[in-house]
């Protein structure tokens, strides 16, 4: 069998025309050839979404869907790619669940409908009844050897669950109290899904990162493997979509979106935006869409409680705020003839008043000039001085100079003379 | 009556004071530069190298600081304590032109020490997500805490738009309030 080291390698190489599925077929039918390993009975459950994910899924091409399906995993329930119908395609569901319990893989397409229980999302009827979504997956779930939620939906709510999110969807992670491995995108890559599944086939559980995304496939940001890299760093930088150059300036959200796009491309290694000529929109990223949005724009909007606001607002009425408060304050320092004061009699510091007492941390440096007028404060102070000075003096007799002291390298001591 | 020199800041506070103007300022235009890009015809990656160094140089510096304030006690004199509270009424006159001294409130007012500490935690906030920007797969916890690396990129804007708004209320108040503390930041010294 492929060692989990050449595996990975397989996954993260992309070669031009050739899917991964194609490099991985030989070697998994070997592997299940030799005995080494089982095919996994897998379970597709779709809960609110589009589809999106099995259509990107039936985009691979060789091997196709049939052999995916027929010759590397065993798929016992997809309500749309399966044959069997009504009554007999749920049997088989529930059959799978009880026989293959603690062996078969959960895939979940979709985010998780809750509110109202579910209602909002029947997924089956079994026996006359309406099962939601939410339901289903709490009972599947809980049986599965490894939960896969494919798709930005199932892992992380995504378009399902965007603002204002009136059904109120979250993710698969939210729901279930396991260890969920999430595929992100808006629709996920087949080869994502694919190698995904081979290496729970093969090798178990993938090495994952903060959010439980495979690091083969989602270990470094789309700006990093960029083939525009070069003009970013240039200072290249597009306008409007279509332009030469980096997309930074018009909202690529390449640097905060790990996946691997660049070099895999889509629709099987042709393209992909940025090449085609418009910002990544970062599907894969766990905050898309809420946090993406406006795709244009460098930064998201904000969402308060009121509705959603631009950044750039809060800034500007905050410096209008400062703006206003600097220059009234002008204005009246100068009315009251504050400004003038200052200005003409500041350049020494404030006597202060009767009744006041002066700072205690100033350091007093040198008296300039005495007038008969002797202050009675600074006599009671240089006494205070000397008597703290004799003080120490008796104290470092008995006691060594703390730590702290010893690192008062700058503090001057001038007034001790 | 008695004319005094008065040592207002220690030769390390003003060397640290304009390190930390010097760093800030080229780390604001080097931050906008990044945000809005393309307005010099010269390679971004400079723009980039040039606040990946000051960054560090400003982790460097406000360390220092911190550790100065520390060991000399001027923390005592910079961060606004519940001691400070009872002084908001008179200064708030004061600042109002209801009042025409503005009293004695030891070094600086709890106006100055609000605005110090809210920069102390303002620095923190910048150090703490620059840090997580620039290292995003070491930081990968608080990148997921903190609701991912945009949100992050907008909290360290809006940080930096909240010291492009205070800093000129200090200069304004440097400047126009009191001219022997203004000197003083250049010299160390006042005359009483």
């Amino acid at each position: 069998m492929l060692s989990r080291r050449e595996f990975l390698k397989l996954c993260m190489q992309t070669t031009a025309g050739m899917s991964l599925a194609r490099l991985l077929r030989p070697e998994i039918l070997k592997a299940l050839d030799q005995g080494e390993i089982t095919r996994s009975p897998v379970i597709w459950l779709e809960l609110g979404s589009c589809t999106g994910e099995s259509i990107s899924l039936d985009n691979t091409l060789d091997p196709d869907l049939k052999r995916l399906f027929l010759e590397i995993i065993d798929l016992r329930y997809h309500w749309l790619f399966i044959q069997a119908q009504g009554e007999l395609a749920i049997k088989t569901l529930f059959k799978t669940v009880e026989e293959d319990a603690g062996r078969f893989i959960l895939v979940v397409e979709g985010s998780v409908v809750t509110r109202n229980d579910g209602m909002y999302n029947i997924v089956l009827d079994r026996n006359g009844q309406l099962i939601p979504g939410i339901q289903l997956l709490k009972e599947i779930a809980p049986q599965a050897k490894h939960v896969v939620a494919v798709g930005a939906c199932a892992a992380f709510g995504g378009p399902g669950a965007a603002y204002p999110n009136p059904a109120k969807a979250v993710g698969v992670q939210d729901i279930l109290n396991l260890k969920v491995i999430n595929i992100p995108g808006c629709p996920s890559h087949t080869e994502w899904m694919v190698g995904t599944l081979a290496h729970l086939i093969m090798y178990g559980e993938p090495e994952l990162n903060n959010y439980n995304c495979p690091t083969m496939f989602f270990g470094k940001t789309i700006h990093d493997l960029c083939h525009r890299r070069s003009d970013y760093d240039n200072g290249k930088f597009a306008n409007y979509p279509g332009d030469e150059g980096c997309f930074y300036k018009i909202g690529c959200k390449g640097p905060v979106t790990y996946a691997d796009c660049p070099t895999r491309q889509w629709n099987n290694h042709i393209n992909w935006p940025v090449k085609a000529g418009i910002p990544c929109i970062g599907c894969a990223n766990p905050h898309f869409p809420d946090g993406m949005m406006p795709y244009f724009e460098h930064l998201p909007d904000i969402y308060l409680p009121g509705g959603k606001t631009r950044i750039e607002k809060i800034g500007a009425t905050l410096g209008g705020i400062t703006a206003l408060g600097i220059s009234s304050h002008m204005i009246g320092s100068i009315l009251t003839g504050r400004m003038g004061k200052n200005q003409i009699k500041g350049t020494q510091l404030r006597e202060p008043n009767p009744g006041e007492k002066a700072p205690v941390q100033e350091k007093i440096l040198d008296n300039l000039e005495k007038t008969e007028k002797t202050s009675q404060e600074l006599v009671l102070s240089k006494l205070d001085e000397i008597l703290r000075y004799q003080h120490n003096l008796n104290i470092k007799l008995m006691k060594k100079p703390s730590f702290l002291k010893k690192l008062k390298f700058w503090v001057k001591k001038k007034d001790e003379k | 009556m008695l004319k005094e020199i008065i040592e207002l800041h220690s030769l390390p506070v003003r060397i640290l004071h304009w390190t930390q103007v010097f760093i800030i300022i080229t780390l604001i235009i080097c931050g906008f530069y990044i945000h809005y890009p393309g307005l010099l015809n010269i390679p971004f990656s400079t723009i980039k190298n040039i606040k990946g160094v000051f960054n560090f140089l400003l982790i460097i510096n406000s360390s220092l600081y911190i550790y100065y304030s520390i060991i000399s006690k001027h923390y005592l004199e910079l961060i606004f304590s519940f001691r400070d509270i009872r002084f908001i009424p008179v200064f708030f006159k004061y600042i109002f032109f209801l009042k025409d001294e503005p009293g004695y409130y030891g070094k600086y007012n709890p106006g100055q020490k609000a605005t110090y500490t809210f920069w102390f935690l303002l620095i923190l906030v910048q150090i703490f997500t620059g840090l997580t920007l620039f290292y995003p797969e070491t930081f990968g916890f608080f990148v997921k805490l903190l609701g991912g690396l945009n949100r992050i990129r907008i909290t360290h804007y809006f940080a930096t738009w909240l010291f492009v708004f205070t800093i000129p209320i200090h200069l304004y108040l440097a400047i126009t309030e009191d001219p022997a503390k203004l000197q003083s930041i250049f010299t160390g010294y006042a005359r009483r």
